[in-house]
């Protein structure tokens, strides 16, 4: 079958589907959907449309971005685009489905948006992506998402997939590579070096065997872009990983993956079935003389790992351990053979490159940064979920405008996950790009975004990335086993109120010799939350030191709650929920909190809907 | 030449070859970089980032043992930054290693109060770690000029582990340098060591927390040599301070020959290292050379004086006395009353003047190795090996290996790294052993055949080997395993295959099919055959004719001795020598035949051992001389104990497996009174008025012995009587034995390691 062939297939389908004259029903069952029930959802719809004899389709897609909507179900009646509901349990799915399409009533005050050009959106209803969450992003890698069934080929092909791999293959290796050397694409895993240049070196070598590697190692806490990626659009991901190794003449790709991802590792097994089965992968592919194989490596829970020199060692069968550079991986890499490791979002986005050029790529990004990045934004941010923005969008248009800012007054924002840094409000007005980020202390990494409000402690946070680091080290080299081993002592000696103004000079100390001589980035960029709040919060360390003070009652030792008397008003939820008993009060009288007895678990300040219970420093006995 | 490039290390200009690091560029013009994982044969790691620098042009501070030297480089190693960093990274690994040893307010005075009368004979001063004043880490802190330790100390407090032989681990003081890691893959490929773990928690040692033992171990010792701190410390020598020289000798253990580096102090042999000799073993040795030597050499039941034996008594005499009484004995002995049984675990100083001794004072034949019963019916074959033995530098290019009857996990181990490299690098390894062994996991294909069996398959990949046999039907072919057919494919394809005969079936019955069978395969194929001989000295015993049984000839198995001559021209230690059939003639043949064919004596009236122990199965004797390095107790008590040197504590040559003449040298001298056999074999002689015997030094000996020119005259013929009066020679059949003894006595590590032993 050629390509010509494969494309009026994979139209005709989906003409079959958008044109389809029975309703269809979309429902997102990534990841992220299935946390919030969407496989209960699913199971609900089905029931109602057997129970009620409705003839619909079913169509489970990835994740569409917004996160803390999911469960998301979409219902497109014939001739109608796709309306969106949001956090459709069990039961509000059957009463959706019912009105919509037994009564012809699409509740629009439980409408999201509608989805799509064809045909008249029902009235009432705005369009899905002025949503404020959404309107701000520029949808280039996460086009497909939430869009398109992953696991059907064909849906890929429909939206011009591996459009882009046939380009490059009239291009020839050394025009994709002009040609992503014009677009200004830059490693999307965190460390920014223009994708171009291990390219070339690679395709120099003139080795008889080269590989491509696809990093999906995403360890960082709260980042998941690589996740949702490869399940709401795993053929993206494969076409970037052609486009790539048909571009630096590689024989073999490995796609080295979290085995904590089953939902993607079970989508890209099925593409990859697929595209044997279509003739996009294996001997002479789409007839360029190209051939090429692609192995899943499934990781074994270490997240050094997405390091790439570990990466490689664990492919080989080796401890995950960091080696020194040189030899740089595209000169001698995975078995010794020249290697060219991309993050999964930078192959995610060549197709796109490919297919509409360099030019248009260069098109987006802002403030002098080029193209588009996806970030998970996370923490107390009203609006989380998977975005992607032009590459230095500011950090308040990505907090604010994306993510609808904080309930509680903002805080901070921890960018690039446990390597990164922690900035505070008046770096909101940065662009973010590789370059501003590092300039601060922090990094780009891999496109993690934490917000923090008053209620989160930066030394707390900053302890617990220590730790994480700590335990995640390898312990190949001295500083980054030994040195983040310290900090992480002091940072505890902090949080308990014991430490001292000597300390935080001990630290600073510390941080700069694990961060100079560690091996490899996960030593070398650990000290960065550590370095960031001290620089940024130094009041804060100061509150925990000297006044033995935790401002945002999270350090168990430095605060005591209190009750405000002039707040309360008896409604007794607090003492309802102390699970310590160290709440008194009457009815509709002002409570009282034994402090001898609060275990200062939280419970009673999260639960109170007065802020009547208030943090402040210890009393005096 | 290879091309140079050069490069500027603080401000001097650096010349060095490509592929250089830039540590080992500053370490060839004398500039020292602190380090304490680089270690020489091992991949750059760069895991103590102590030798970080910096260099002009590079981001940050590259480690010089993983940055490759390159033309025009500008490398800074003292900048103020990079010894401050050091500094703190030093901080950093003393606070997981204790540093008592370093930083002590008593330290000054220590030294000046350890020694006082009142604590006469008492361990005083703190003995904190077992490599006290030997650890790299005392000698790096002591450059940087660190004094105090500023990090809260974490102690692991893991029991210090001492359930394996011969060495003890505390990884309380391990630095995670990795080198031990490293070498037992690296140089060893063994993979017995890995890292553990992660984080905080990483160590290293085998996974799952198994013993070495269960590892799989083959108490190399290499990991020992490697650590730079006390975290392992060989049993033997913890405790025990530096030593004072180090000397190089030929081990005599086994017949490989490898060199060692006796570690030495005042006159006691601390223990072994291996030396970097490129002939034989390249800086590897086995469980043996490894740790035997200490316990061997300064076993308690060395003999220290001459002893005479009588009625269950044993009384201490001068060697005058002691000459005396051999000689008044061997006097009136006439020379078919005189046995004389010779260690083939001696130099060859020792076997000639054995020889010599037998054939010029006692005028007699009767002069042998135990070695032809430890053989049997494969003596002949294998001595016949072992004249046309190949090299074991043919290993290194070999494509397809037969190994025969070899485990190779503990002695012989130098011969299991080597089979390790080749089946790494895609050579065929096959291997026929009757067990599982350690050479199974990583042959391409092992038969686990008996003895019999293997003969037969031995027998079949010679007829399969064979050019164009004529009468061979395809059918023939057809009913042969397919197993051996490939092997015999293999064998013929590859151009130069390497066949190895380890001891495993040396005692079967059925060995001397299999070794004449390995004979015609390997001249078929053109394969090197590497004969591995037990015995430390046996090429040397044959090329001094010791091979014959007792008392006459053996028909059975005849010798082609005068096919067995020296390494061609081998030059050693840069000295040239040859021993060219140093056999001796009789003196006054004629005289001596004269008296056999006047009347045999039947009795053995004298029978002495040199380097062997005594066996109730041996012929009676009215006296019977023992000659060794330690004392004998056993049923059959000697009238005369003479206390001789081990191997250690003599000058002299041995001829290794290969034909590889070895320098053995003195590293201490004998305990006690003791003297090298052939001394005291020199002073009776000289006792009994036979000229000949006045040589003042080993190196004599082998001038002698390069001067002999004469074909050996073989053994005359035997007759129907002297086969009658054969005396059956039993052995200790223990593979890991010297001079008689096995190794086990002693050395009670290797008891752990082969309990049924």
């Amino acid at each position: 079958m050629n390509l010509n062939e494969l494309y009026e297939k994979a139209r005709a389908k989906w003409r079959d589907l958008a044109e389809s004259r029975v309703p269809v029903i979309y429902l997102g069952t990534a990841s992220c959907g299935r946390a919030s029930g969407a496989m209960q959802t699913l199971e609900a719809i089905q029931k109602t449309l057997a129970e009620d004899h409705i003839d619909a389709r079913v169509v489970q897609v990835g994740c569409i971005g917004p996160c803390y909507l999911e469960p998301l179900m979409d219902i497109a009646l014939p001739g109608m685009p796709r309306v969106s509901y949001a956090k459709v349990t069990p039961r509000k799915a059957r009463t959706i489905l019912e009105s919509v399409l037994l009564k012809g009533d699409f509740i629009s005050k439980l409408a999201v948006g509608y989805l799509g050009t064809e045909g008249i959106p029902p009235a009432g209803i705005p369009a899905f992506f002025d949503h404020p969450m959404l309107k701000p992003q520029a949808r280039v890698v996460l086009r497909n998402c939430g869009l398109i069934d992953p696991e059907d080929i064909d849906q890929y092909l429909a939206q011009d997939g591996y459009q882009g791999l046939a380009r490059a293959f009239e291009l020839g290796p050394e025009g994709v590579i002009a040609e992503v050397k014009s677009s200004g694409l830059r490693g999307r895993g965190g460390a920014g070096f223009l994708t171009f240049k291990k390219w070339e070196i690679c395709l120099a070598s003139p080795a008889a065997e080269k590989y491509l590697i696809c990093n999906a190692d995403e360890g960082d806490p709260g980042a998941f872009m690589n996740r949702s990626l490869i399940e709401g659009d795993p053929h993206a991901v494969l076409e970037g990983l052609l486009i790539a190794a048909y571009a630096v003449g590689a024989t073999h790709g490995y796609i080295y993956i979290r085995a904590e991802y089953p939902l993607a590792i079970a989508r890209l097994r099925t593409a990859l079935s697929q595209l044997h089965q279509y003739g996009l992968l294996g001997e002479n592919i789409l007839g360029s003389g190209f051939n090429f194989e692609i192995t899943i490596k499934e990781g074994a829970g270490a997240y050094v790992c997405g390091e790439e020199t570990a990466l490689m060692a664990s492919i080989e069968g080796k401890r995950g351990m960091p080696r020194s550079r040189p030899p740089f991986p595209a000169v001698a890499g995975l078995f010794g053979k020249p290697t060219v490791i991309n993050n999964t979002e930078t192959l995610g986005t060549l197709p796109n490159i490919l297919r509409n050029g360099g030019a248009w790529y260069q098109g987006f990004g802002k403030n002098g940064n080029v193209g588009t990045k996806t970030f998970s934004l996370v923490g107390k941010v009203r609006r989380t979920g998977l975005i992607e923005v032009p590459l230095g969008t500011t950090l308040r248009e990505i907090i604010f405008d994306v993510g609808g800012g904080t309930a509680k007054p903002f805080k901070a924002v921890q960018t690039g996950g446990p390597s990164g840094g922690c900035l505070s409000e008046e770096f909101l007005d940065l662009p973010v790009g590789y370059e501003s980020l590092q300039q601060v202390g922090s990094i780009m990494g891999s496109g993690g975004l934490i917000v923090l409000d008053q209620d989160s402690c930066v030394v707390d946070l900053a302890h617990y990335f220590l730790c994480f680091t700590q335990k995640e080290s390898c312990g190949k080299c001295v500083p980054c086993r030994v040195g983040t081993g310290h900090m992480a002592g002091l940072l505890d000696k902090i949080t308990r109120g014991d430490g001292s103004l000597e300390d935080l000079d001990k630290l600073e100390a510390l941080s700069q010799t694990v961060q100079k001589a560690s091996l490899c980035g996960l030593g070398q960029n650990a000290p960065n939350p550590v370095m960031t709040t001290l620089r940024y919060f130094r009041d804060e360390y100061l509150a925990h030191v000297e006044t033995h003070y935790c401002q945002a009652s999270v350090c168990k030792d430095l605060f005591e709650f209190w009750i405000d008397p002039e707040k309360c008003n008896g409604c007794g939820r607090c003492r309802q929920v102390c699970p310590a008993a160290a709440i008194h009060g009457e009815k509709k009288q002002v409570h009282t909190l034994d402090v001898a007895a609060c275990t200062r678990c939280r419970s009673c300040y999260l639960e109170c809907s007065f802020d009547a219970i208030v943090g402040r420093e210890v009393q005096p006995v | 030449m290879s091309p140079k490039i050069s490069l500027t290390i603080d401000g001097q200009v650096v010349a060095t070859q490509p592929g250089q690091t830039v540590l080992g560029a500053a370490g060839q013009a004398g500039i020292s970089i602190p380090h304490l994982c680089a270690y020489p044969d091992l991949e750059p790691f760069g895991a103590c980032r102590m030798c970080i620098v910096e260099i002009e042009g590079l981001r940050g501070y590259p480690t010089a043992c993983t940055t490759p030297a390159a033309e025009g480089m500008v490398v800074h190693t003292r900048t103020a930054e990079v010894e401050a960093l050091r500094r703190e990274i030093l901080q950093l690994i003393l606070s997981e290693h204790p540093s008592n040893c370093l930083f002590c307010e008593e330290a000054l005075d220590c030294g000046a109060y350890m020694a006082t009368i009142r604590k006469g004979d008492v361990v005083t001063g703190c003995r904190s770690c077992p490599k006290d004043g030997q650890c790299e880490l005392q000698e790096v802190i002591a450059g940087a000029g660190l004094t105090e330790a500023n990090l809260p100390f974490h102690y692991r407090g893991l029991p210090v582990e001492k359930y394996d032989p011969f060495y003890d681990r505390d990884y309380n003081l391990c630095i995670l340098c990795g080198r031990c890691v490293r070498v037992c893959q690296e140089v060893r490929l063994a993979d017995v060591l890995t890292f553990k773990q992660r984080g905080p928690a990483a160590l290293v040692g085998p996974a799952f927390e198994r013993s070495h033992l269960e590892a799989g171990c083959e108490f190399c010792g290499d990991c020992v040599a490697a650590c730079p701190t006390g975290a392992l410390a060989e049993k033997t020598l913890k405790w025990a301070g530096k030593p004072e020289k180090e000397v190089i000798t030929t081990c005599l253990l086994c017949s490989l020959g490898c060199e060692l580096k006796l570690q030495v102090r005042g006159d006691e042999v601390m223990g072994a290292l291996p030396a970097d000799d490129p002939l034989v073993n390249q800086g590897l040795l086995c469980v043996k050379g490894r740790f035997a030597a200490y316990e061997l050499l300064n076993n308690p039941d060395r003999l220290r004086h001459p002893l005479h034996l009588q009625n269950g008594f044993s009384q201490k005499m001068s060697w005058e006395a002691a000459i005396d009484l051999a000689a008044e004995k061997l006097a009136v002995c006439q020379p078919d009353q005189f046995a004389m049984l010779v260690s083939p675990d001696c130099t060859n100083e020792d076997l000639y003047v054995a020889k010599k001794f037998t054939r010029e004072v006692m005028r007699s034949h009767n002069v042998a190795t135990r070695a032809p019963e430890f053989y049997g019916q494969g003596f002949g074959p294998f001595a016949a090996l072992l004249q046309n033995a190949g090299q074991l530098a043919g290993l290194k290019k070999a494509t397809t290996i037969l190994s025969i009857g070899l485990d190779g996990q503990y002695g012989w181990s130098v011969v299991a790294v080597e089979l390790r490299k080749a089946a790494r690098r895609g050579a065929r390894l096959v291997t026929f052993f009757p067990r599982a062994h350690s050479l199974s996991s990583f042959a391409e294909r092992w038969l686990p055949l008996d003895g019999p069996a293997l003969a037969e398959a031995l027998q079949t990949l010679v007829r399969l080997t064979a050019r164009k046999v004529s009468g061979e039907t395809p059918a023939d072919l057809n009913s042969i395993d397919p197993d051996l057919a490939s092997i015999a494919r293999a064998l013929v394809e590859a151009e130069a295959p390497v066949i190895i005969v380890g001891p495993e079936y040396l005692g079967d019955p059925s060995s001397s099919q299999v070794l004449e069978a390995v004979a015609i395969l390997a001249r078929q194929v053109g394969a090197g055959v590497l004969p591995l001989a037990p015995q430390g000295n046996l090429a040397g015993a044959l090329q001094m004719g010791l091979s014959a049984y007792l008392v006459g000839p053996n028909p059975r198995t005849p010798l082609p001795l005068t096919r067995f001559g020296c390494p061609k021209g081998q030059v050693e230690g840069g000295k040239s020598y040859r021993l060219s059939s140093p056999s001796l003639p009789f003196r006054g043949e004629k005289e001596l035949e004269d008296e056999r064919g006047k009347e045999a004596q039947p009795d053995l009236h004298v029978l002495y051992l040199v380097g062997e122990t005594p066996s109730l199965d041996d012929p009676a004797a009215g006296f019977l001389v023992y000659q060794n390095f330690a004392s004998y107790e056993g049923p059959r008590q000697p009238d005369l104990a003479l206390p001789s040197a081990a191997f250690a504590e003599v000058d002299g040559t041995t001829i290794n497996l290969e034909g590889r003449t070895r320098q053995v040298r003195k590293a201490v001298d004998p305990p006690g009174e003791a003297l090298p056999d052939w001394l005291i074999l020199c002073r009776i002689a000289q006792k009994m008025g036979v000229t000949g015997f006045d040589y003042p030094d080993a190196a004599a000996i082998q001038r002698e012995m390069a001067q002999t020119q004469e074909v050996h005259p073989g053994v005359t013929e035997s007759t129907e009587e002297d086969l009658d009066k054969e005396i059956r020679v039993p052995i200790h059949r223990v593979m890991d034995a010297y001079k008689g003894f096995p190794l086990t006595t002693w050395v009670e590590g290797l008891r752990l390691l082969a309990p049924d032993a």
